[in-house]
């Protein structure tokens, strides 16, 4: 009888050992309820920038059904953050069932004794308009500048403009430069250059340069013209944003419909992450 | 003696429900450990794809690692020659690929560890495209094996479980093998930036 309560004591023991080990419950935060996209679980926006986020986050799901989940936690417990956010997206269900079309961006803020990770996740569905190497260049020239100014509401922001416009196929590529606001006046003015230059050369009838030279020159064109196009584009992002901003925080009464839940989307791992 | 008659006819219809159900349930749940695998097998492929791009690009910049680079090439011609077949997930299959796919693991480790000393290879958009993409794969590789091993898991459990056991011996429904812990996952590639 000793024996069975020992045996017994032992098993229940042991029974709870793997259990903890095996899954450490609470690793991951229960899928938000009401369902929300943006969870600032870290603390680290303003509410007027997590509703801002929210609208602009949920208008999208609204209308393309594809699904931006923006997490913040203050601790990894542990884990890469390329499976935790995989891990999250997952267990979210973020995106639709029939398309897979989700996407986790989770940021563990830089703190005075660890570093600051991100992580990209892109749903089955959206990995072909998404590749990982356009989630590196998004961490890499959208956020992480921003992060390590503080400015974490900025990088996230950026992010998702430009992960919407991907996932909806308004681009078929993030800017490759770091882009960090170039005026309009720069552009301007290079584009007028470039008129002058092409008039010149229109008027010089084809003068009789060398021919490697003349290549180089329409190579130039054709770069310095995409840049001008994705330029414009991020640019515009930026003005997207300050309006979001605003209509989210005087028009509280816009709340109304909001996001509708999480439509069982499922990942496999793809995206990127980075740190800083 | 009729009424005996009918309760042994209603009994053998009720086993023979039980049994239709239930066959049925062990063939859907084996469906869905062959799609995990196959799943897998796709995510190791892909990394096994991005291996000549990878060697190519790094071979411009530092040729004097031709030992690395061979090694990976030899890890990945290996690797390629072990395959298992979905009807045949037994432990050893599993384990035999899990080496075969690991030493590729090992062999790319070392060959991002040495680009550590090229700076201009660092530097390079090819490349570092190419690390984004391997970092995101091994991302996968880890991600389906996991789905693997859940989906393995049920089955077995299915499987094993009384009365559904008997079912499962009589029809041949064999356990699946899992995927084990890497043991050398500190060898596994570190894709960090």
């Amino acid at each position: 009888m000793k024996y069975l309560t020992k045996i017994s004591g032992f098993l229940a023991a042991s029974v709870f050992l793997m259990t903890v080990t095996i899954c450490p419950a609470g690793a991951f935060p229960e899928k938000p309820y009401p369902p929300r996209l943006v969870n600032d679980l870290a603390g680290i926006l303003y509410s007027y920038q997590k509703i801002a986020l929210e609208q602009k986050l949920s208008a999208f799901s609204d209308t393309t059904s594809n699904q931006i989940a923006v997490v913040t936690v203050n601790d990894l417990e542990g884990y890469s953050p390329a499976e935790y956010g995989t891990e999250i997206g997952i267990r979210w269900k973020v995106g639709s069932s029939e398309f897979d079309n989700g996407i986790v961006v989770l940021v563990k803020p830089k703190t005075a004794d660890s570093q600051g990770q991100v992580n990209i996740s892109v749903g089955y569905g959206l990995e072909g308009a998404i590749p990982d190497s356009y989630a590196k260049r998004i961490i890499d020239n959208e956020m992480i500048p921003y992060f390590q100014t503080g400015d974490y509401y900025a990088g996230i922001d950026r992010a998702c403009t430009v992960l919407m416009k991907l996932a909806s196929g308004e681009i078929s590529e993030p800017s490759e430069k770091k882009d960090n606001g170039a005026s309009y006046g720069m552009y301007t003015f290079l584009f007028l250059m470039l008129l002058v230059i092409l008039l010149s050369r229109r008027k010089g009838g084809g003068g009789n340069d060398g021919n490697g030279g003349r290549r180089k020159f329409i190579n130039d064109k054709e770069d310095f013209i995409k840049g001008l196009i994705i330029g414009n584009i991020l640019s515009g992002s930026g003005h997207d944003r300050h309006s979001g901003g605003f209509t989210g925080g005087f028009g509280p009464g816009s709340f109304g419909g909001g996001f509708g839940g999480f439509g069982g989307g499922d990942f496999g791992g793809g995206g990127a992450s980075g740190n800083w | 003696m009729k009424k005996g008659l009918i309760i042994i006819i209603a009994a053998v219809a009720v086993v023979a429900i039980w049994a239709v159900s239930g066959y049925n349930g062990l063939v859907s749940n084996e469906e869905n450990v062959k799609s995990a695998w196959s799943q897998v097998e796709n995510v190791y492929q892909r990394r096994l794809d991005l291996i000549p791009n990878l060697v190519a690009t790094v071979k411009g910049y530092a040729e004097h690692e031709q030992e690395t680079l061979e090694s990976v090439i030899a890890a990945r011609s290996k690797a390629t020659q072990v395959t298992v077949d979905p009807d045949m997930l037994t432990e050893e299959n599993i384990a035999a690929y899990q080496e075969a796919q690991g030493e590729i693991g090992a062999a790319l480790g070392r060959l991002l560890a040495i680009s550590e000393n090229y700076p201009d290879l660092k530097a390079n958009r090819n490349f570092s495209e190419l690390q984004a993409e391997l970092a995101g794969t091994e991302n996968r590789i880890a991600t389906e094996r996991r789905k693997y091993n859940e989906t393995a898991k049920a089955y077995n459990t299915m499987v094993r479980k009384f009365p559904r056991n008997i079912l499962a011996s009589v029809f041949g429904f064999s356990q699946k093998g899992y995927f084990e812990a890497d043991e050398n996952a500190a060898a596994a590639p570190k894709v960090e930036f």
